[in-house]
């Protein structure tokens, strides 16, 4: 459903995403993004590196994250801006869920325009990825 | 065991240093590679292509630069070029991405990557090297339709 300017709350939640990521998502993006790090796959350099399993690629989950955004701009929202801090570990077969929030209305930007935080908690309750996005929305007149 | 300064002049001198263009074919078959390594449902994500194509465009590659010590190189390709460095590792630190103009199938993208600042500091893994990074990607027009920037830790 096309969410329009006049009708967002500050403080209103966005539906989030969820994934799962396994290791062959993970090679699958590795090789789309031309990210080869052995750390996100190989079991030697894994254990070498003193980490306990594959390390998903932060910008998988940037783009996790981002998503959560994106599917609710409907299709006549735009995304102008996006800020993603990686702040810490997350592995396969996992659940990471990605949330957002409307966090303001900026008057000054001089058109309908929204800011929202959007972030990602793993399964022990820690935020991963934290973000922001800029986005502007159809007004309901049409404009 | 890591030298004792990782902030060379010759690496403080990258500051500034941009580096050759990259020039992609926007074509399907990149992009459905992209929405299934994501898992992207949306329906939007047809001639119009998804902000992940700009997520994905971070590194250099394997490729190196002629004008970046090796240090930055390796950086800079995420530790895939087998050179000598003196790093054990490096770590995203995030990033930030305009959207100027929305990027379709058919277009052709050169984007230009510049160092914009490198410090070193201390942290719990020891001595790290924080280095970011901009890029300016511009179309087949020469319209600039978008700008990236990111952090890259080296420890």
């Amino acid at each position: 459903m096309q969410p329009f300017f006049e009708d967002v709350a500050i403080g209103q939640e966005l539906p989030p995403v969820t994934r799962r990521p396994k290791l062959m998502q993970m090679v699958r993006w590795a090789g789309a993004s031309e990210n080869l790090h052995p750390v996100h796959y190989d079991p030697e350099v894994i254990r070498a590196s003193g980490v306990p399993d594959a390390l998903v690629h932060g910008r998988l989950k940037a783009a996790f994250v981002t998503e959560v955004v994106t599917n609710w701009m409907g299709t006549r929202g735009t995304l102008h801006k996006l800020s993603i801090r990686l702040l810490g570990m997350d592995f396969p077969n996992q659940e990471l869920v990605c949330r957002g929030k409307v966090i303001g209305k900026p008057e000054t930007s001089g058109g309908p325009v929204v800011e929202c935080e959007i972030w990602l908690e793993n399964p022990q309750g820690e935020v991963t990825v934290r973000g922001t996005a800029i986005v502007s929305l159809p007004h309901r007149n049409g404009s | 065991m890591l030298p004792q300064a990782l902030l060379t002049a010759e690496i403080q001198s990258s500051v500034g240093v941009e580096l050759e263009p990259d020039v992609i074919a926007v074509e399907q078959r990149m992009m459905q590679r992209i929405l299934k390594s994501t898992g992207d449902t949306n329906p939007r994500w047809g001639e119009e292509v998804p902000p992940a194509f700009l997520l994905t465009w971070m590194m250099s590659g394997a490729k190196m630069s002629p004008r970046l010590p090796p240090a930055l190189n390796w950086l800079m390709s995420d530790g895939e070029l087998e050179i000598v460095s003196p790093f054990i590792g490096l770590l995203d630190g995030g990033g930030e991405w305009e959207f100027l103009s929305p990027i379709r199938l058919g277009d052709i993208i050169t984007s230009t990557m510049r160092i914009t600042s490198i410090r070193e500091t201390t942290g719990r893994m020891g001595r790290m090297l924080i280095v970011t990074w901009e890029r300016v990607h511009t179309n087949q027009r020469g319209e600039q339709v978008a700008v990236s920037r990111g952090t890259l830790i080296g420890y």
